[in-house]
């Protein structure tokens, strides 16, 4: 993931830059203190950047912030003069400095949930996933390319945005688009009737290298399933069962270890529904064979 | 926050900013995270998954190779999908991964093929979980789809043994003026009537009895005696003291891949063999001809390490019924904590049979760190019990034949 990695500093850099803009006249002050205590120039808006840009990376590296986080602290800082007071006009550009940002706004959070979905699915060939975002990033960014082809024709037909018109909508553009978005997505999405139900029971524990699953006792609102035979080993397990009655959770067992699973989810792909259950994170409870159940 | 929460915000905030601070170009920025939520929506995440898959073989031995190769094609949606089967640790993937990820392109069919080969580290019936696909939505807008695809397969793994094998009946055959035990397989010629019991695969249909069978509604066979032939009973120890080594190598492996070439050996010799084995419980009554052989490989092959315990005078008092005029030849680990359990359990043997009861047993210490020490304490062991205690060490052909050596 070292393109997701790199795409995060550009994208802090991007957030810092719209910052920089934000703050003209403090900084203009400090660029002249500086101009006059070191005799060097530096320009108030790459000061600016520098500043932020090291409080960005301070926030992300050494705090830990996450990138949605810290693209918001940096997004609360710039509009942070605007609340306070400091008139629209005096800022020059203002909508041309928010574009870096509002570029970093939308692809902080989606870097965030590439890592995030990483970190999920653990042990793929790294460099299958570098392609596989190299691809969804470049869906992403055509994804945005309607939005910035109008986004340029409103910043050019009103002088990058020092003269607004009024004429367009622009408040409701949003709201359209998403309604066309929704409305295309209800197209065609027909229910097809379910036609057989597979529970699907994931896991890792000590169990045979080579078991056979056979039905155990039967409870109230689950059942046992036995894995029977084989060398013990810690190991992956994927069982399927084709059921008619769903059950509440599912309990595992090998002669050397038990699992206690519940249903995470349902997922429908074709006739077929799938109901998965996972290990659950929650307290186990009290089963007949186990040492903390009542006599 | 989940992220299209985030989008969604983000939607709003420009709106919102501009309504606060009067700049009404800031609102133009909602164009960007709008347009990716729009387009976001327009697509669903990966389906219509179909699968292929194909093994070179599905019978190995252990240490051989199988190539699987999968063809996945995805219909709609865009976004990741990730495919991938699940297998017992005593597969290792060599070659290629079993985990996979690719993107399915808007407007396109994905059909991509993989392979992978496996080698076997382990004897026993090994299973290949159905292929499991999984397509994530490009933006994580929707729940991810899911599918289970094809039927499990399972992968059977012989021992290594056709070494020793072939060394067992070179050495055997080779020596001149020692007769054969047993050349023929004598079938039902006795007549000798000895019981009824239930009926076990490999019976010929002959020996059902129909009459017993129809009364209690269970399919009974008549038990002859049988004559001129040794019985040879083997009680496999596969106790958790036979875990000793890791999951590849170990006791009960080694033990396993010996009694195998060893017991088709003796059926093809037309002795009767037996085998009972300590913890599952598992007992094959004493039988002659070759055909019941793949009984016991199918048995052997499958045996792992029970949970539970089981003494070997226990086990003998279980099968004491099938024991008379019985050879019987014990393998285990000997230890000292189990010394006098199987001394015991020996003695009890002898005096079921009449006959001087062999001990095997499996040492595979010299391979393990400092495992020399409790082979030598294994060594005084063996020479304490005062029954004919055979080493049994691992890719070691000695044993099996100084064992044909004491049964001749």
């Amino acid at each position: 993931m070292k393109v997701v990695g790199r795409l995060s500093y550009i994208v802090l850099g991007l957030a810092s830059l719209s910052v920089a803009f934000s703050y003209p006249s403090l900084l203009g002050d400090i660029s002249t203190l500086v101009a006059e205590k070191l005799g060097i120039y530096v320009p108030p808006i790459l000061l600016s950047f520098l500043v932020f840009l090291s409080l960005t990376l301070t926030l992300f590296e050494r705090r830990g912030f996450s990138l949605p986080l810290t693209v918001g602290v940096m997004s609360a800082l710039y509009i942070l003069p605007y609340i306070g007071g400091v008139p629209v006009e005096r800022v020059p550009y203002v909508a041309l400095s928010a574009l870096p940002l509002s570029l970093a706004i939308v692809m902080a959070p989606y870097l965030h949930f590439l890592l995030g979905r990483e970190k999920a699915l653990q042990g793929l060939p790294e460099s299958e996933w570098n392609a596989v975002v190299r691809e969804e990033l470049r869906v992403f960014l055509l994804s945005m390319v309607p939005g910035g082809m109008l986004l340029a024709y409103l910043l050019y037909s009103t002088a990058l945005g020092t003269r607004p018109i009024a004429l367009l909508p622009t408040y409701v553009v949003p709201v359209i688009a998403l309604s066309i978005g929704l409305l295309l997505a209800s197209v065609d999405r027909t229910e097809k009737p379910i036609e057989k139900t597979v529970l699907v029971m994931r896991g890792y524990l000590t169990a045979g290298d080579s078991f056979e699953v056979r039905r155990g006792s039967l409870y109230e609102r689950g059942y046992e399933l036995l894995l029977v035979g084989g060398t013990p080993v810690k190991r992956p397990v994927l069982i399927s069962i084709e059921a008619e009655n769903v059950p509440h959770y599912v309990l595992l067992k090998s002669p050397w270890d038990k699992l206690f699973l519940v249903k995470k989810g349902e997922v429908v792909e074709g006739n077929t529904r799938y109901v998965i259950f996972l290990p659950s994170t929650s307290r186990v409870p009290s089963f007949p064979d186990s040492a903390s159940a009542p006599p | 926050m989940n992220w299209v929460r985030w989008l969604f915000l983000f939607t709003v905030l420009p709106l919102a900013l501009a309504v606060i601070t009067g700049a009404i170009s800031l609102s133009y920025f909602s164009l960007l995270p709008a347009s990716v939520l729009a387009f976001s929506l327009l697509f669903e995440p990966p389906s219509g998954f179909s699968v292929e898959r194909s093994f070179s073989r599905t019978s190995l031995r252990v240490g051989e190779e199988v190539e699987v190769r999968v063809r996945l094609r995805v219909d709609r949606g865009v976004g990741a999908v990730v495919v991938q089967e699940i297998f017992s640790p005593a597969l290792r993937v060599v070659e290629g991964s079993n985990r996979h990820v690719f993107f399915k392109r808007p407007g396109e069919k994905l059909d991509v093929e993989y392979s992978y080969r496996l080698r076997a580290l382990k004897r026993g019936q090994h299973r290949i979980s159905p292929v499991e696909v999984e397509g994530h939505h490009f933006l994580g807008l929707e729940g991810s789809n899911y599918a289970l695809l094809l039927d499990e397969v399972t992968l059977k793994v012989s021992p290594r043994v056709p070494g020793i094998k072939r060394a067992v009946l070179r050495n055997v055959r080779g020596k001149p003026g020692t007769p054969p035990v047993a050349v023929t397989n004598l079938g039902f010629s006795s007549t000798e009537f000895r019981e009824v019991r239930e009926y076990r695969a490999g019976d010929p249909l002959r020996a059902i009895n129909w009459k017993a069978t129809a009364r209690l509604n269970t399919p009974l066979v008549n038990e002859y005696e049988r004559e001129g032939f040794l019985t040879v009973m083997f009680y496999l120890d596969a106790s958790s003291s036979m875990m000793v080594g890791g999951l590849e190598e170990n006791a009960l492996e080694t033990a396993v891949a010996s009694l195998i070439p060893l017991v088709l050996h003796l059926l093809r010799r037309g002795y009767r063999v037996g085998l009972y084995i300590l913890g599952h419980e598992t007992l094959l009554t004493p039988v002659s001809g070759y055909a019941s052989a793949s009984t016991f490989t199918r048995t052997l092959t499958s045996v792992g390490i029970s949970p539970k315990e089981e003494s070997l005078p226990l086990a003998v008092e279980r099968t004491r019924r099938v024991l008379r005029g019985a050879l019987p030849v014990v393998i285990t680990n000997l230890r000292r904590d189990n010394f006098s359990e199987i001394k015991e359990g020996m003695e009890r043997l002898y005096s079921l049979t009449k006959n001087i009861p062999i001990l095997m047993d499996v040492d595979v210490y010299p391979n393990l760190e400092f495992g020399e020490l409790i082979s030598t304490c294994k060594k005084g062991l063996r020479e304490e019990l005062r029954f004919p205690a055979i080493k049994l060490s691992e890719n070691e052909n000695g044993a099996v034949l100084q064992f044909l050596g004491v049964v001749r």
